[in-house]
């Protein structure tokens, strides 16, 4: 990540969206020449060094090493990991668990132009505002901390540190919109751990955000200039994945809020309006509160303008509306609503209502921007 | 250009219709007038001179008598809709705030203005103004950031256009697709539809929007596509030039039913003779459930 993705997160719109590009990796024009120093030494020192969450010298030394030395040190910590397990298998746990931590950082923390390329990574493009704005390396050190984990024993899958650290790797690529990591990380973790509520809602999020508008319009835009080929399906498709997924955490963790409230609005826009309607009055029921319970009456309001239920919509709409006071999603809907019953002046009301609103982003306080990020 | 003035007429049938559904206002209307904006070309230039009797207009198959044609006459409500999303800093923006008050300054006494300026906000001003002055000002002040919320915009836009006084232009520039409206495409050309305010997309690069073509056709505007901004202005004004060329025409419908969609055939005797206009209009509220429709969200 470069130092703007994350230090924009204030503003979600100043960030980039990151795409898989299955482009082919070419030669990194900085590769390093082999050392001879024991970088298997190193790493272990780098890793016990390490602070999680705070890459210092040791991590950030890690990170300039070229692919091809780090790779050899990762082997060489798991040759040692393997003679520490016969006897210490806790020890040898803890040290590939540590040992991914920091690459996790190292991938996440550590501005991407002091991470080595190796001739292994692939490309991503990155995407503003439905445009392909260029590429990028993907980190190897994602990859890495998965391999790491590979080798826990008795078996990774029978691990908590391996499945806590596959949940956060999730929700931190999804957060920073490293989408292009995320689909290779979450394949990964759901072979592991298949029924884990977080990995499978977190699977939801990332094919719902694909199905949506930006991201269709962005790999559009990437097939068309011929600029190679992304991981984004059609919407249709992107959502049917996003829904299954979305069912299968519900059916895992039922209670699953915002799990509940995706699975109502991707039904909906898969035109099961009905379904819909019943799994996001659920969770009105369920007592929604927030953003939440603002989200799922303009969805249901949305349903019920559907199926033609234009009185249920409204006040669908209008509850989303004092919800969020400053919100303008609800006003238009409100106005469009109007004008689709004939009613100009309703409609021409709801607009004039924009006009006293606080212009600025942040005043104007509208979730519903905000709807594809995970909080 | 449509306007449909109607008046309410209670019935026994509608009474009894609303109670079967209490979910659905219903009530019938009688349309009294309807209004066209047309554009009329021969060979790529206006028209001039046309006569009511001159037109033809098939309101849903049935030949109409035309009542009248003005041409020039109407003051003019022009709407900028300006994408001001973050691809639109830098010089790009210069010229798109240059464009916009070359539009302003064509204006004539009595012409009205208004500016949406959009990213994911949608910044409506206070309406349609005489004051061009304050809206140059709000012009002035715009910034680019954001993501682009163009179909939100478009709706903002003809609604703040739509007016029982004048002729209503809708501008709407955009350097892109949509990415972050709530309101659905489908939705917004139902209202189009079903008002009285021409569109004229204006897009600029490579890419183009299904929505701002559909929207020109619907409301019987003209998409434009530019590769470069550099001569925005020239557009802007192009325009609002072929805009004051058109005629206003209108009808009393006879021998229509009041409600629903209104195919229309406007057509001008003589040859080689192109006329541009709406493909018709939606009258009356919704009376009847409409067939379920895939909703954006």
């Amino acid at each position: 990540m470069t130092p703007a993705i994350v230090s924009n997160r204030s503003s979600v719109f100043a960030a980039v969206l990151l795409l898989f590009a299955t482009v082919g990796a070419q030669e990194p024009p900085d590769v390093l020449a082999g050392s001879s120093v024991d970088r298997a030494a190193q790493w272990l020192a780098a890793v016990k060094a390490h602070e999680p969450g705070n890459p210092a010298k040791p991590a950030i030394e890690v990170s300039t090493w070229p692919g091809v030395e780090v790779e050899a040190a990762i082997l060489g910590a798991k040759r040692y990991a393997r003679s520490l397990a016969k006897t210490r298998p806790d020890d040898a746990n803890d040290l590939l668990l540590r040992g991914a931590t920091m690459h996790a950082d190292i991938a996440q923390l550590i501005p991407q132009e002091m991470v080595r390329r190796s001739p292994k990574q692939q490309r991503m493009f990155v995407v503003e505002d439905g445009r392909e704005q260029g590429t990028r390396f993907i980190s190897i050190h994602w990859e890495l901390g998965r391999s790491l984990l590979d080798d826990i024993s008795p078996a990774p899958a029978a691990n908590a540190g391996v499945l806590l650290w596959y949940r956060r790797v999730a929700m931190d690529l999804l957060r920073l919109r490293s989408l292009a990591e995320a689909v290779v990380h979450l394949p990964r973790g759901r072979r592991m751990f298949p029924s884990d509520a977080a990995l499978l809602f977190a699977s939801g999020i990332l094919h719902e955000r694909f199905a949506s508008a930006s991201l269709q319009a962005a790999a559009a835009s990437v097939v068309a200039a011929d600029r190679g080929a992304t991981t984004v399906s059609p919407a249709r498709a992107e959502l049917e994945r996003a829904e299954r997924f979305f069912r299968e955490t519900l059916a895992v963790q039922p209670d699953h809020l915002e799990a509940r409230v995706r699975h109502g609005r991707v039904l909906g826009v898969l035109g099961r309006h009905e379904q819909a309607g019943e799994a996001l009055q659920l969770v009105i029921e369920a007592g929604a509160t927030g953003e939440w319970l603002y989200f799922t009456e303009l969805f249901l309001g949305s349903q019920k303008e559907a199926v033609g239920n234009d009185l249920a919509a409204r006040g669908h709409f209008e509850r989303a509306a004092a919800l969020y006071p400053h919100a303008q999603s609800p006003r238009l809907a409100l106005s469009q609503l109007s004008r689709r019953a004939g009613d100009r002046g309703g409609a021409q009301r709801e607009v004039r209502v924009l006009a006293e609103l606080p212009e600025g982003e942040r005043r104007r306080e509208d979730p519903w921007w905000k709807y594809f990020d995970v909080r | 250009m449509v306007e449909v003035l109607r008046r309410p007429l209670i019935s026994i049938a509608a009474a009894l219709l609303t109670a079967a559904a209490p979910v659905a206002q219903t009530f019938t209307s009688r349309i009294e007038a309807v209004r066209v904006d047309v554009l009329v070309t021969e060979k790529g230039a206006p028209v001039r001179g046309l006569e009511p009797a001159d037109f033809e207009v098939l309101d849903n198959g049935v030949r109409q008598t035309v009542d009248l044609a003005s041409f020039e006459q109407i003051p003019l409500n022009v709407v900028l809709a300006l994408d001001m999303s973050a691809s639109l800093q830098g010089l790009r923006l210069g010229h798109l705030q240059t464009a916009g008050r070359t539009v302003l300054d064509g204006l004539k006494p009595g012409d009205r203005a208004a500016l949406v300026a959009f990213s994911h906000v949608v910044v409506v001003g206070n309406g349609l103004s005489e004051d061009v002055d304050r809206v140059r000002a709000a012009l002035d002040q715009a910034l680019g950031s954001g993501l682009t919320s163009l179909i939100d915009a478009s709706h903002a836009g003809m609604m703040i256009g739509e007016s029982d006084v004048g002729r209503s232009l809708l501008i709407l520039f955009s350097d892109g697709i949509d990415t972050s409206s709530w309101l659905s495409a489908e939705s917004v050309l139902d209202s189009a539809r079903r008002g009285d305010v021409v569109v004229y997309p204006v897009e600029v690069g490579e890419r183009r929007a299904s929505f701002s073509r559909e929207l020109s056709e619907a409301t019987g505007g003209r998409l434009i596509a530019i590769e470069s901004t550099k001569d925005l202005s020239a557009t802007f004004t192009g325009i609002l030039e072929e805009f004051r060329m058109r005629y206003l025409i209108s009808y009393s419908p006879n021998g229509v039913s009041a409600g629903g969609w209104h195919r229309l055939d406007v057509r001008v005797r003589g040859r080689g003779i192109t006329v541009k206009a709406r493909p018709g209009y939606f009258a009356g509220p919704v009376t009847t459930l409409p067939s379920p429709r895939t909703p954006r969200h």
